[in-house]
């Protein structure tokens, strides 16, 4: 029974591990896929495309645009904060930006995205 | 015996069941026009006029466009255009109903024949030099695709026109609700076909739908 245990266990553990950022998608989706599309192909430069930010992009600057909204240069349209979430949410949703529409390797840890906030909501 | 007898009429009436079944699909699948064939249809209701039939059109109309220039039907009628209804700062179903205009947009890029046209039923916030800045931001020729603004109770009833329903909700995200139909409109400023600009799939069966209303005007 104890080994059956242990075995359901790990299976989860993998199973949980295999859908990292599924709670990021899942937000992404209900949170940021209205105006920056489904597929993160946003439309023209109205609403930048996410699928393009690329390796040098500084991601957890994602964490102040979430936070506190983005007004965009030509001062046309304004990105709304997003409100509700909690650390590690922000997290999940800027690391499946990263990861899952970017193709990149590792993540912004919550560490760093913990440490933004303060700075975001000054 | 009995069960027997039983088990047979459930298998006979089985059988029944699966060609009624099979005969109504034919029957569907036959009277289903080919939606590649022949020409659009007219939408709205028909009148009479001097003993003829007339299919409904679209009223005459003027607005200002994006550069201020008054835009009137008459300007139009050359072309067929697909129009609809937004406002720039909508945040609900705006942004996926612009993202399947500039498929549309795309598409017909080098097609002098077709236009798109949005209005904003806005106007208050969405003036001439704002809707300018929206169609650089979205990297569209303004030839092409025209932004028309004007007196927002003739939005809205133009609105209504299209069969787009428009009206303003306080309710709503933005104060208006509307609805993100996008609509085929022909040189006789005839309606020929809709389509969900929330769908994607649905715009694809528009796309085709244009060719069609285009294959008319190349015969002439």
């Amino acid at each position: 029974m104890k080994k059956i245990s242990v075995a359901i266990a790990f299976f989860l553990f993998i199973a949980c591990n295999h859908n990292t950022y599924k709670q990021g998608k899942d937000l992404y989706e209900s949170n940021c896929a209205q105006c920056h599309m489904p597929d993160g192909t946003g439309v023209g430069d109205l609403y930048p495309a996410l699928t393009k930010l690329g390796p040098n992009y500084d991601y957890s600057m994602i964490t102040c645009y979430i936070l506190n909204g983005k007004k965009s240069e030509s001062s046309l349209l304004e990105m709304v904060a997003i409100k509700g979430l909690t650390d590690i949410e922000i997290n999940n949703i800027i690391n499946y930006v990263r990861a899952g529409m970017n193709g990149l390797k590792g993540e912004v840890s919550i560490a760093d995205t913990r440490k933004l906030i303060p700075e975001c909501t000054e | 015996m009995k069960l027997l007898n039983l088990q047979k009429n459930i298998l006979m009436r089985n059988n029944l069941n699966i060609i009624t079944a099979l005969l109504v699909t034919v029957v569907l699948f036959s009277c289903k026009e080919d939606p590649n064939k022949g020409p659009l249809p007219y939408y709205g209701e028909k009148s009479f006029v001097n003993g003829d039939t007339v299919d409904y059109q679209i009223p005459e109309f003027k607005f200002f466009d994006q550069d201020s220039n008054a835009v009137t039907s008459t300007d139009l009628d050359p072309y067929i255009y697909v129009t609809d209804f937004f406002f720039t700062t909508c945040p609900s179903i705006c942004p996926i109903v612009k993202k399947q205009m500039l498929r549309i947009y795309d598409k017909y890029k080098d097609n002098p024949k077709l236009k798109l046209v949005s209005h904003t039923l806005d106007p208050k916030r969405d003036t001439a030099g704002k809707l300018r800045k929206y169609a650089q931001k979205l990297n569209v020729s303004t030839e092409k695709w025209i932004f028309l603004t004007g007196d927002k109770d003739s939005l809205i009833d133009m609105s209504a026109n299209y069969f787009i329903s428009a009206y303003e909700d306080d309710d709503a995200p933005g104060g208006i609700d509307h609805s993100g139909l996008v609509v085929l409109i022909d040189t006789n400023r005839n309606v020929r076909a809709s389509a969900q600009g929330t769908d994607p799939d649905d715009i694809t069966e528009f796309l085709l739908d244009i060719d069609r209303l285009l294959i008319e005007y190349e015969k002439d």
